[in-house]
């Protein structure tokens, strides 16, 4: 009878490892695929390039990996990681200020309005959906006000201008270290710590845990309100570094850079096998999942593919995704 | 009277004229429950007769509307499951309460991890391995796997796994609301040798149970309710399965 469920369980895993292997499979024959019609698509520079582009998803979607453990889910992550990027910009470039005080100046807020997110859903007991598709909202409109809808720095308001963005934060959006980008290098580390919480935390084992059975959770004493406003906090606080990142690649922030990002970020972390309901999940699975989307964006590029068939597979396959965790999660189960 | 019976030793926890009322339900009126050292309490009665809500005031998941709690001999006040556990309760929910998407060790240690380090935030994951594997071993409990989630665990195991976990938090009494119920013959067999390990080792244990059999195996004791009320409070030895039965239907008002 044992003997049996250990073969259950090994059958279980292989399936799991198979299917978590999947997304990398997928990876390999999408590049494969990708190199054989574009000669351009397995060069140094390219490969470079699909890593600063997806950089500032992995961040935010390494953030989004710890909600979704938590059987939550953060739509505002675009708009927080527009509202910490234009205030830092708006900062330094209207303001004056350096690099360090403008940089925390968008962190705080971004994680404020993360912590927001938090503390409406759990103290508030709004689902978790609601409560952060009005933060999308919101955040973004603040944004807005914040930039008077033009990009920061901007010529018509010459005026004011104080200086243009610092050379730090365009060091950390296109710079170099030893030849490789720095965001790679940066959102590479954010993983790295992200997997560090995850698995070596008290922290990341109650998000597993109030995602895997909240009532369980409380009843084991966690407190299940707190480890949701914290994560949701972190999850801010990864987007203003994302903000921080993404203006220092474009050298410029505006108030509606990286609409989208939610689903982006979303499909990277379902991609790499992380349970969209909660208790289950890794953040190098979402490493995989987010270079998948690059590749994907990258290649349709080089193919001249126009932008607005990009829009299409980009939405083709978030649905795609979501109808393969589902049968990923019968299959799994049994 | 009852003082009579167990003069040997004095309660760890006394319960004194405790009430609950939901609104206008009275879900328990005036109960008197002892649990003494290492001893083995059944509590028993129909559906709605105040088994749940009783083990729950003690638990700390509910507080009495009325009634006073003794602890070792002085007044204490439960007013969460953090407190019961502070004072050495623990309960096992009939649900369980466990992480299906986590491992062995994760589900033992759930809430409470070991940690290292000077910040006390890094979980100390040998030690979760070590203790899991040696408490386990001490109560007999055999799993497969301990690295495979929860959910493929039988119900057995789950059971086992559940019981186990309140081990090494030095708990004097440990409540199962309806450890069997869900289990087949040898199973349960197995869970109620736990019961009875769990004694020896010198806790004291107080079962919810339906089953007459389970609960004149284990129990050294035998408390009735019904309505809400305390009917019944007998050793195991001056009582038949049919005397409880009949108390629990409320027979002998027929």
């Amino acid at each position: 009878m044992s003997q049996n469920r250990v073969l259950v369980w090994r059958g279980g895993d292989l399936v799991s490892l198979l299917l978590k292997g999947g997304s990398l499979v997928g990876l390999i024959a999408l590049s494969a695929v990708f190199a054989v019609l574009s000669p351009y698509f397995f060069t140094l520079s390219n490969w470079l390039n699909i890593f600063r582009q997806v950089a500032v998803v992995l961040i935010a979607a390494s953030a989004q990996t710890m909600v979704i453990i938590t059987a939550g889910i953060d739509l505002s992550v675009g708009s927080v990681l527009a509202l910490g990027g234009c205030l830092a910009a708006v900062a330094m470039s209207y303001w004056g200020w350096p690099f360090a005080s403008g940089a925390l100046l968008g962190l705080f807020f971004a994680t404020l309005a993360g912590l927001a997110n938090g503390a409406i859903i759990a103290k508030g007991k709004i689902p978790d959906f609601i409560a952060t598709l009005g933060m999308l909202g919101a955040v973004r409109g603040i944004a807005l006000l914040i930039t008077g809808g033009l990009p920061v720095p901007s010529h018509f308001t010459a005026t004011k201008l104080a200086g243009y963005l610092p050379e730090s934060i365009v060091w950390l959006g296109s710079g170099h270290l030893g030849g490789i980008p720095v965001p790679m290098i940066f959102a590479l580390l954010v993983v790295g710590v992200t997997w560090f919480i995850l698995n070596r935390t008290t922290f990341g084992r109650s998000l597993y845990a109030v995602g895997g059975n909240r009532e369980a959770a409380r009843a084991a004493g966690i407190d299940v309100d707190r480890v949701k406003i914290f994560v949701y906090g972190v999850s801010g606080l990864y987007c203003g570094f994302a903000g921080l990142v993404l203006v220092g690649r474009m050298n410029s922030a505006n108030a509606l850079m990286a609409e989208g990002l939610e689903l982006q970020t979303i499909a990277a972390v379902v991609i790499g096998g992380t349970n969209l309901f909660g208790g289950k999940g890794s953040v190098f699975g979402t490493l995989i999942g987010a270079i998948l989307m690059g590749v994907l964006s990258n290649g349709l590029n080089l193919l001249n593919v126009e932008p607005f068939w990009q829009r299409v597979v980009n939405g083709l396959l978030i649905v795609a995704v979501v109808v393969f965790d589902q049968w990923r999660r019968r299959i799994v189960r049994d | 009277m009852e003082a009579k019976v167990f003069a040997s030793s004095q309660p760890i926890l006394s319960l004194r004229g405790i009430s609950k009322y939901f609104g206008g339900v009275h879900a328990l009126e005036d109960v008197d429950f002892d649990v003494y050292p290492q001893e083995i309490v059944a509590l028993v009665g129909d559906n709605g007769a105040g088994k749940s809500t009783l083990v729950k005031i003690i638990a700390g998941v509910h507080r009495p509307t009325k009634g006073h709690i003794f602890f070792q001999g002085q007044p204490v006040e439960i007013h969460s499951p953090h407190d019961a556990q502070a004072l050495g309760i623990e309960i096992v929910y009939q649900e369980l309460a466990l992480i299906e998407t986590r491992d062995v060790p994760a589900n033992f240690f759930l809430g409470r991890e070991p940690v290292k380090g000077r910040l006390g935030i890094f979980v100390d994951r040998r030690k979760m391995v070590e203790d899991t594997v040696r408490t386990l071993r001490e109560l007999g409990i055999e799993l497969p796997y301990l690295r495979s989630p929860v959910r493929y665990l039988s119900g057995g195991q789950r059971q086992a796994l559940a019981i186990g976990r309140v081990m090494p938090w030095g708990g004097k009494i440990i409540i199962m609301d309806e450890p069997t119920a869900a289990l087949g013959v040898k199973e349960s067999r197995r869970v109620l040798d736990l019961i009875l390990r769990l004694k020896e080792k010198g806790c004291s244990v107080i079962v919810i149970s339906h089953n007459m059999r389970h609960v004149f195996n284990v129990a050294d004791r035998i408390v009735v309710l019904r309505g809400g009320r305390k009917v019944g409070d007998k050793k195991k030895s001056e009582t038949t399965p049919d005397e409880i039965v009949k108390l629990i239907v409320g027979a002998d008002m027929l």
